[in-house]
């Protein structure tokens, strides 16, 4: 009964409009495009004051001084509450106390974080806060983020940590563009068609001995494309692979050079089969300089994600899809087509000079002599 | 740097005005400057926390240890927490109660814990939530007084006068006493006899010198109220009494110095409001009467309230639409922008200064005094 006695007070007086001061704020500002400009979180010092004992010669009150000699603690108890990412990556953040400024309630703390994506080469994506909301649950961060000269206002809560400065697909979202992408350049980037056509023509027709061998056992011929498309993908995925994580960098000029003259060596290689009947050698050996050429494409859109293993993987597949349809379409045609006297009079030749033709005048355009 | 002009005193940001700026200067500068407050390098003996921050922190710190020992210990805590946000007018402290609450698993909470949250509610003016505790505590102790006050209180408050009346007949069991006498009366003043409602309390305030000293004072503060209402001129008496009793009491602090500046009194507001800048409603009163007495202090104060305005706005959810309202209305003089946010206030709180400060803004946004209301709620008076 006592204690209802003290409430009978309390309630009454709260039913009015008696507010005052204001509640635990932190404030957050953060240009996150901006390397050079390290982002600032303001503190309240008495909310501070509570997580870290700041009075260290206990006289009641905290000097500048005291505060400094804290600093180690203080950093500490930010770091594991504070984070920025980079996708799924962690950066690193240098914290750094830059003195003190005011808000409407009193003294703040300034505490300015760089942080270090740079291993990632992405911008960060996200930011995650956690700092006094197991102390207070309506501790709030107010947000301010500059993005392309504009400001947004965001606020922080226990129910919304993460603040998500730009949009990071899904890893399901990143594979299928990835796959679609792959499958695009594939498709538009004419020289990796050119050469799998050449490669591929040979399979139901070939020159041997100056005399057109036609290739009658359709699982033979099968077994020559699949062969020839397993070389070349094996080759050009390993050098995908290593370019994209940066393990080998080729010019990128003298890469195209090299695979427009790959179509011209694969086209004559027809008539005159100076690399030898293995073809899927030819694959192998040229699809290593293709890869490279699969690699400068991604990495201009590599720079937009942070998954990139992912994207590594689905632009391959989707290379590989893109591949497999063209196969699938060309095959058929030119084993039904095998033994008209017009395939192999009219088609084959003009085909292989065509497509000589085009190499060249392509290797001639991307010489950067 | 090119945001130093916006800085100036170290006032922060006006959200409006930097998008503009920052697309203005983004090109010129290829980098934007840094943004934010200005920043200071002080002495190393440059005290940065006083003496009263650094106790309140380190008293709330003391506290987590020992509440959660048990139920009772825990409720025991969270009433001096809520009462330290009374008497000090800071809502940090509800803010660490509720950080404690979440540290004890709600299996072992009591009813006495649940009081104490609908209380913490009710303060953040989290009516519903408030409501639903309450209901768990009633639940549990059917004559809990504390629990059926508290929910006159929000009743009041959301001028919910159906409910009102029922937690009012359960204060009056199991006999009639002044704080029953308090809440009938405070209904029936609603009615069509609001002055006999008002003699009625007032004789027997005057004849219960047996009662108790806190129901008394619950008494004389619904007569200062009712008495406001009618216009007495004695309502200023009971005042008076009212803040010599409790000093430390904001609430009616504040509605004495509301009710001087209707009397047209701000001089005297100025001496009540004195010390108390720190509080929100009770410096917007001051900036009021400031602004009438043509103070040189004005402009300092307002550009005070301004940030805390701004700050209050940008979080968003403590934002204290009364005293916004007030401020932007009698401080101001944005009729339009005062009823915006006088109707955002009249969406939680319907009680009589509310009620008040929408008919105000409404006439002087030249709407008629029922729109906002027929607007909002459908309903033909106010």
């Amino acid at each position: 009964m006592k204690s209802s006695i003290i409430l009978v007070i309390l309630s009454f007086v709260m039913a009015g409009a008696a507010h005052a001061h204001k509640a635990s704020d932190s404030f957050l500002y953060w240009q996150p495009a901006f390397v050079e400009a390290p982002g600032r979180l303001d503190i309240a010092l008495v909310d501070l004051a509570r997580a870290v004992p700041l009075d260290g010669n206990g006289d009641g009150q905290v000097l500048w001084g005291e505060v400094v000699d804290r600093q180690a603690s203080v950093r500490n108890y930010l770091a594991s509450r504070l984070q920025v990412m980079s996708g799924d990556l962690e950066c690193p953040l240098d914290l750094r106390l830059a003195g003190i400024t005011r808000h409407s309630d009193g003294n703040y703390l300034a505490v300015e974080f760089r942080p270090d994506c740079l291993h990632s080469e992405v911008a960060p994506s996200q930011l995650k806060y956690n700092v006094f909301f197991d102390q207070d649950p309506l501790h709030r961060a107010l947000v301010m983020t500059r993005i392309e000269g504009n400001d947004r206002l965001a606020v922080l809560s226990p129910d919304q940590r993460t603040l998500t400065f730009a949009e990071v697909p899904s890893v399901w979202q990143t594979a299928g563009d990835f796959i679609w992408e792959g499958m695009v350049h594939l498709w538009i980037g004419y020289d990796h068609m050119l050469f799998l056509l050449a490669l591929l023509l040979p399979a139901a027709v070939r020159r041997e001995k100056g005399h057109w061998v036609v290739e009658d056992r359709l699982g033979a011929a099968v077994k020559d494309v699949a062969l020839i498309v397993t070389a070349f993908t094996a080759a050009h995925s390993v050098t995908l692979v290593i370019a994209t994580l940066g393990v080998v960098r080729l010019p990128i000029a003298w890469v195209e050079t090299f695979i427009a003259l790959s179509i011209v060596a694969a086209a004559v290689n027809i008539i005159w089969p100076f690399l030898g009947h293995r073809r899927y050698l030819v694959g192998f050996g040229f699809g290593l300089i293709h890869g490279f050429g699969f690699a400068s494409v991604l990495g201009d859109f590599l720079s937009d994600t942070s998954s990139r293993l992912v994207a590594l993987a689905s632009f391959n597949v989707g290379v590989e899809l893109a591949q497999l349809a063209v196969v699938l379409a060309v095959v058929p045609v030119i084993f039904l087509l095998r033994n008209q006297w017009i395939y192999q009079r009219v088609v084959m030749p003009i085909g292989v000079a065509v497509v000589a033709l085009t190499g060249t005048v392509w290797a001639w355009e991307r010489v950067p002599l | 740097m090119i945001f130093s002009v916006s800085n100036k005193g170290g006032r922060g940001l006006r959200p409006g005005v930097f998008p503009i700026l920052g697309m203005l200067c983004f090109p010129l500068a290829g980098w934007a400057g840094a943004i934010g407050t200005e920043i200071k390098l002080p002495a190393r003996d440059a005290v940065v926390l006083s003496v009263k921050e650094t106790a309140a922190a380190t008293a709330a710190s003391a506290v987590l240890p020992v509440a959660l020992r048990s139920p009772d210990r825990l409720a025991k805590e969270l009433r001096g927490l809520i009462d330290l946000s009374r008497t000090t007018g800071s809502p940090r402290p509800l803010g660490l109660a509720v950080g404690l609450l979440n540290q004890l698993p709600q299996d072992r909470w009591t009813p006495d814990v649940y009081l104490m949250r609908a209380t913490i509610h009710q303060r953040l003016h989290r009516f519903d939530q408030a409501e639903a505790d309450l209901a768990r505590v009633l639940k549990a102790q059917p004559d809990n007084r504390q629990a059926w006050l508290t929910r006159y209180s929000i009743a009041m408050v959301r001028n919910d006068l159906v409910a009102a009346e029922l937690a009012c007949n359960k204060l009056a069991q199991p006999r009639p006493g002044l704080l029953s006498a308090s809440c009938t009366q405070e209904l029936a003043s609603l009615g069509a006899q609001p002055r006999q409602a008002y003699d009625l309390l007032r004789q027997r305030l005057d004849v219960s010198g047996s009662a108790g000293a806190i129901e008394r004072d619950y008494a004389l503060i619904t007569l200062a109220e009712m008495a406001s209402r009618l216009g007495l001129p004695e309502a200023d008496g009971y005042w008076q009494r009212g803040l010599l009793q409790a000093p430390d009491d904001l609430y009616r602090r504040a509605r004495y110095a509301d009710w001087l500046l209707a009397q047209g009194r701000p001089a005297e507001v100025l001496v009540i409001t004195d010390g108390f800048n720190e509080i929100d409603t009770l410096a917007v009163l001051r900036a009021i009467a400031l602004t009438r007495l043509d103070d040189p202090q004005q402009p300092g104060l307002v550009s005070e309230l301004d940030e805390r305005f701004r700050e209050a706005r940008w979080r968003g959810e403590n934002l204290h639409h009364w005293e916004y309202a007030r401020f932007l209305l009698d401080v101001k003089g944005d009729a339009d922008a005062a009823l915006e946010m006088a109707l955002a206030n009249w969406e939680t709180q319907r009680a009589h200064p509310d009620r008040e400060l929408l008919i105000r803004a409404a006439a002087r946004a030249g709407k008629s005094p029922n729109f906002a209301v027929e607007l909002r709620d459908g309903e033909s008076t106010l």
